[in-house]
């Protein structure tokens, strides 16, 4: 790694830009419900409705061979609206704030970042929502919030590896959005966010669980969640793994294009 | 060595623009008669200059003469297309005095925000504020989004903050520019506070009175290279005769 990109590393570590990202985060809280009267209720809303929708429509297809099918859903919806929403987000961070890129010396990825946290707080409501009905299920553990977490911070990396490296593309072409417009949009049915895996051919099932990453993340978060007794170990690495790879894999992508990019906008 | 806060050796940068509008026709005549659509443009060309520690020194030129993409390397915000540069000291910048702000979160949110981009950390400003608060005559502000303020009283708020963080380097583009009799007064209170001799200001403004106040040495740059660097008065008598020829 040369020492331009070095250095870009090292920025983000400095107490200068710790504290910068912090005020960041808090002006992004203090903008998100400004002027909503119902606040977080609205976090809610979505995914019940989708949560209603889906289990009017598939309970009678799926819901008989999958225990506690609402929780099973609200845990797909969950994960799946979140990385949505994440990158759907990050795609015009850059050319949204490129103002303030070119007239300031705040690191771009803290636009990005900043992007990340209010989402999730909304995660968390709506994975609080996944607790309070497994509370009802009476199949809550307290060990299992503690694993929930390293795989939280993993999601939080794919979501956040995707988002740079589309907020790059975004730069010089505009279509990138329209595509992952449906992309995302296709993502709510190529993951088992209603079914599950053995409700579909063994090909299928293969290429979902490899080539999606968001379907080891669902497996994990409904084993730690629902059957907290059987976390499949290697799942659950294999979901960190991705988190990982595309959080370090972005970031390098952003740092090395970063300021090419932002000449494009 | 110690008293050289820039130096800068060749610094050149080129953008890459259009040279006409984009449709899917052109892009295929294009790919098919192997011309390009681009072209480089070179906005600063083979720039050297040395300032010294504790100058006031003015950016002079016309409008895309290079002044602020020189501004934008030496802050590391663009990369030089070639040459080099070094910049002992630790940057402040104000291009613009809304650049930072949030229009929609409160005044006091707001100089926490400023601040932490100007290195200022909470627990220090929260001692400050309500001075800042009174400096700017903001304090029936302090719980109003910024979008209430006027254009004037976020300048005064911006270069409050500004000031208030410990650097060796200020540069302004173009961010003085329009400003009242006030603001003028703030700006000098602010500046009579500084170290003299320690803190180096770099200012870009197309009002030479207000420069001429400031600054001591000048650069004159013409189209993207430096025609001349030297004493405030002798370069910016000779920039504005070339509107004369």
């Amino acid at each position: 790694m040369n020492k331009r990109l070095t250095a870009k590393l090292k920025r983000l570590f400095t107490s200068y830009n710790r504290n910068l990202l912090i005020e960041m985060i808090y002006a992004d809280f203090k903008m998100y419900d400004r002027d909503s009267i119902l606040g977080t209720f609205w976090i809610l809303l979505n995914p019940m409705i989708t949560l209603l929708i889906m289990y009017c429509v598939f309970e009678t297809r799926f819901g008989h061979s999958i225990q506690f099918y609402p929780l099973y859903i609200l845990i797909g919806i969950a994960t799946v609206n979140f990385f949505i929403n994440v990158t759907t987000k990050m795609i015009n961070s850059i050319s949204f704030n490129r103002y303030v890129v070119l007239n300031s010396t705040i690191p771009r990825e803290n636009f990005i970042l900043t992007d990340l946290f209010v989402h999730i707080y909304k995660l968390f409501i709506e994975l609080s929502l996944c607790w309070l009905l497994s509370i009802y299920y009476g199949v809550f553990a307290w060990q299992a919030v503690l694993l929930a977490l390293p795989l939280l911070a993993a999601l939080a990396g794919l979501a956040l590896g995707a988002g740079m490296i589309i907020s790059l593309i975004y730069c010089y072409a505009m279509d990138i959005e329209h595509i992952w417009r449906i992309i995302t949009r296709l993502l709510l049915f190529v993951t088992p966010v209603f079914y599950s895996l053995e409700h579909i051919s063994h090909f299928f099932s293969k290429v979902i669980y490899w080539f999606n990453p968001l379907t080891p993340f669902l497996i994990a978060f409904r084993q730690i969640i629902i059957w907290n007794n059987s976390l499949d170990l290697v799942n659950y690495a294999y979901s960190i793994c991705w988190g990982c790879c595309f959080l370090v894999l972005g970031y390098l992508v952003f740092i090395t294009f970063e300021n090419t990019a932002i000449e494009q906008v | 060595m110690n008293n050289i806060c820039i130096t800068a050796e060749g610094l050149s940068k080129s953008f890459t623009i259009l040279k006409r509008k984009i449709t899917v026709l052109q892009v295929l005549l294009s790919l098919i008669n192997r011309n390009s659509l681009k072209q480089t443009l070179w906005v600063l060309k083979d720039m050297s200059c040395v300032i010294k520690k504790g100058d006031r020194l003015a950016l002079l030129g016309r409008n895309g003469s290079g002044k602020t993409t020189f501004l934008r390397i030496l802050t590391s915000i663009y990369d030089a297309t070639a040459g080099t540069f070094k910049v002992n000291g630790n940057a402040r910048i104000l291009f613009d005095s809304s650049v930072g702000f949030n229009a929609y979160i409160s005044v006091i949110d707001n100089i926490y925000l400023l601040g932490a981009i100007h290195g200022i950390k909470r627990d220090v400003l929260k001692n400050e504020v309500q001075n800042i608060l009174e400096t700017t005559g903001l304090v029936t502000y302090q719980h109003a989004l910024l979008k209430k303020l006027s254009m004037g009283q976020i300048q005064r708020l911006a270069l409050s903050i500004l000031f208030r963080s410990k650097s060796d380097l200020f540069i302004f583009d173009e961010a003085l520019d329009a400003v009242d009799g006030d603001f003028i007064k703030t700006f000098d209170d602010h500046l009579k506070q500084l170290p003299v001799g320690d803190t180096t200001i770099i200012m870009t403004s197309h009002d030479s009175a207000f420069l001429r106040k400031y600054c001591t040495t000048a650069i004159w740059l013409e189209d993207g290279k430096n025609r001349m660097h030297g004493p405030f008065d002798e370069v910016n008598t000779a920039y504005e005769r070339s509107f004369n020829t």
